[in-house]
């Protein structure tokens, strides 16, 4: 019906916007006849940052950051102390890593988590460029920065698993009350996990 | 059909979790009561959710659901058991995600079947409370005979004569063992030794203790997983894909001496760094 009566490039816009995440037909469509009324120019500033994402964005390739230059800005940088890795599971984490402004050292990351069930091995992830990297020796400690769900626990347990023949320190995140907290509302499991890693007040 | 209640409750294990939308996750529940089915919790990968911290696959929970056009909505939870030992020991986890994942492909979609649930109820307490990894064993051989599967143990599936000591073979489009003669008319089959037979009798005929308290060697462990693989296969007819990280993990090698240190780890940190201004 639709294919009769909308001319193809429109719907082939509209497919192709139905296809990203969170866009359901609807929102393909009004983005799809919102495209139609703007200007030339932003229309076409908006394919060529696309383009350029795809053609100047890759893969860092010490850490598998996500960059516009190989290796990458934290991997290049000589203030950042290449002794600790902190590895986490998606590109984006490192920003959300970075806002805290409390690390100082280098990146890793894996591009996903352990999941056996939907397929998602250790091959699929990037662990053989990380034990390269341990094996070299300047590597003191590896941070595990993954979700603290089943299944970035047990990529956490993996690479400690993985990397501990090496003789490397493998830590990971602390879990417990979140800032600003009320107790009464904590769940139990995260309560639990929050007495077994009280620290000493100093 | 009658219409379903507007909110309902209910005992479920977590099979699985998948992420969707911005903020939201699907559940696969396997409730005794209504079956295997698919809800939704809005928001709960947000750290403000209240639900967050008892919705984690592999955990057994008591919730409350509103029925909904496409997925029914989890509105409360409370944790029944969250079988905390299968997230902190790899091995029994990736068993874990195994039993949930045959689960998953054993099951129709809101078709009740209670005895499965307490199997598989059965399977995972035991996981967590340290059994050795050949549960997953009884848990198979169970599994087969409420998904409807006659596992012939006892004769031979194609002339039902008697079983020689040596010789047996376990064809799986057959229905169970094969006698030597019959060896090769039953679709294909793989040898399997007396003393395995002999095993799968006993985890169908004993209850859960007694067949774990069965010493078992490495011969004999890989023997069966091997044959119980193949009978799973045939069952749900599909590649259980956990499966592969269970040998991923046993070319790994043994666990380290210790867990990873994480209290410890970060107050020796901050001392080493002079705990730096910020860091709390």
């Amino acid at each position: 019906m639709t294919a009769q009566s909308t001319p193809e490039p429109i719907t082939r816009l509209i497919e192709a916007f139905n296809r990203l995440p969170g866009v359901g037909p609807k929102s393909a469509q009004r983005l799809a006849y919102h495209m139609l009324r703007v200007s030339s120019a932003e229309a076409e500033g908006l394919a060529t940052a696309i383009i350029n994402v795809k053609r100047r964005i890759r893969f860092c390739s010490v850490c598998l950051n996500i960059t516009e230059h190989d290796p990458c800005g934290f991997c290049s940088d000589s203030r950042r102390d290449p002794a600790v890795l902190c590895v986490v599971e998606q590109a984006l984490d490192i920003l959300v890593v970075e806002r805290t402004g409390a690390f100082r050292g280098r990146y890793h990351v894996m591009h996903g988590a352990l999941n056996p069930i939907a397929g998602i091995g250790p091959d699929q992830l990037h662990l053989r460029e990380l034990s390269r990297r341990v094996e070299t020796g300047e590597v003191r400690e590896v941070i595990m920065a993954t979700n603290p769900n089943l299944e970035g626990e047990a990529t956490a347990m993996y690479v400690h698993r993985l990397l501990a023949p090496m003789g490397v320190r493998v830590t990971r995140l602390a879990r417990g009350l979140p800032s600003g907290a009320d107790l009464e509302y904590t769940d139990d499991v995260t309560l639990a996990r929050a007495l077994e890693g009280r620290q000493e007040l100093t | 059909m009658p219409e379903r209640p507007r909110v309902y409750r209910t005992d479920a294990l977590i099979l699985t979790r998948g992420p969707l939308g911005e903020a939201d996750s699907v559940f696969t529940l396997f409730s005794p009561e209504v079956g295997k089915f698919d809800a939704v919790a809005r928001g709960v990968r947000k750290a403000q959710s209240r639900l967050r911290g008892h919705l984690e696959a592999l955990s057994c929970v008591h919730v409350q659901l509103a029925t909904g056009r496409t997925f029914d909505v989890i509105t409360q939870v409370a944790p029944i058991d969250p079988f905390r030992a299968l997230r902190d020991d790899l091995e029994k986890g990736a068993l874990a995600q195994y039993v949930a994942e045959v689960v998953v492909h054993a099951t129709a979609e809101r078709h009740p079947q209670p005895e499965l649930y307490a199997l598989a109820m059965l399977t995972l307490s035991a996981l967590a409370a340290g059994a050795p990894s050949h549960v997953c064993r009884y848990f198979e051989v169970h599994l087969l005979t409420l998904s409807g599967y006659d596992f012939h143990l006892d004769s031979c599936a194609l002339c039902a004569g008697r079983l020689p000591p040596e010789g047996s073979s376990v064809a799986p489009q057959s229905g169970g063992l094969t006698c030597e003669a019959c060896r090769g008319r039953g679709g294909p089959s793989v040898g399997v030794s007396s003393r395995a037979i002999k095993a799968l009798r006993f985890a169908r005929a004993q209850p859960l203790p007694e067949f774990m308290a069965l010493r078992m060697d490495a011969d004999l462990a890989s023997e069966l997983e091997a044959v119980l693989r193949l009978m799973v296969r045939q069952v749900v007819d599909r590649e259980i894909r956990s499966a592969r990280f269970l040998e991923q993990l046993r070319h790994l090698g043994p666990a380290p001496v210790g867990r990873i240190d994480e209290a410890q780890a970060a107050a020796e940190a901050m001392e080493a760094a002079g705990a730096p201004p910020g860091v709390h």
